[in-house]
């Protein structure tokens, strides 16, 4: 697989409490466990996938757009791993 | 934004004389209970179930402890410069010296979103971090906050 790979994913926050401090803490934790640098947008804000303290300036409540996007030898194994948590309501 | 829609001068402190978590989180908690009816002990409980649940540092000194209770009727915050950073499990090993603490309403998800936005605006940004650390009093602490919420556009 090229490391130039680029994956790009969408999905929707759907638990009741959105993108919150716990929820954005397994964000990070599961991009730590892939080589690849991943962004996650919502509306016009785009920050690091493995910043905690950025991911909760996105402001992304129930009913959110978030768009996910890596790049690196893991970009599809980490862009479905966080599409598959924030669909799954990150366990709530 | 208008800091004073989430906190009074009266509850932004510059505190030399907290040395764990445990303390910092009491004090907290005597504060919140000054602005609800509700005793500091149920404020600390629902601070302390929340931080069991995984801690609430988010890197570079910075924690955002929080907690919901019911009698909450508004967002009420507390925001503490600690002069001895405190231990705090956080993810990048640093000790915690600056404390924005958040008391929400029960069911207020949106709203307790947009207020860990605007918090995390302010203090993901270096500049500001900076000058908070190097306040020397609480009312230029207030002052700092003040200021970096009016300029930034949220």
């Amino acid at each position: 697989m090229s490391t130039l790979e680029e994956i790009t994913s969408s999905c929707k926050v759907t638990n009741m409490k959105g993108l919150h401090a716990r929820a954005a803490a397994q964000i990070v934790s599961i991009s730590n466990n892939f080589e690849c640098d991943m962004t996650i947008a919502h509306k016009a804000k785009t920050v690091s996938s493995l910043s905690l303290i950025k991911l909760l300036t996105l402001d992304a409540p129930r009913g959110s757009i978030l768009n996910i996007r890596a790049h690196g030898p893991d970009a599809k194994k980490a862009c479905d791993a966080i599409s598959k948590l924030v669909l799954e309501g990150f366990g709530e | 934004m208008n800091i004073s829609q989430l906190l009074s001068p009266d509850a932004t402190l510059v505190c030399n004389d907290i040395s764990s978590k445990k303390k910092m989180l009491e004090k907290v908690s005597e504060i919140i209970a000054l602005n609800i009816d509700t005793k500091p002990k149920i404020i600390f409980e629902s601070l302390l179930t929340r931080e069991k649940l995984g801690t609430t540092a988010l890197g570079d000194g910075v924690a955002i402890p929080h907690g919901r209770v019911a009698s909450c009727e508004q967002v009420t915050a507390v925001f503490i410069l600690l002069e001895t950073p405190i231990d705090y499990d956080a993810a990048d090993g640093k000790k915690v010296d600056i404390v924005f603490a958040i008391m929400v309403p029960e069911e207020a998800h949106a709203e307790h979103l947009k207020h860990l936005a605007h918090i995390a605006e302010i203090l993901s940004n270096q500049k500001i971090l900076s000058q908070i650390r190097h306040a020397h009093c609480s009312e230029a602490l207030y002052e700092i906050l003040e200021t970096a919420a009016e300029k930034l556009d949220i």
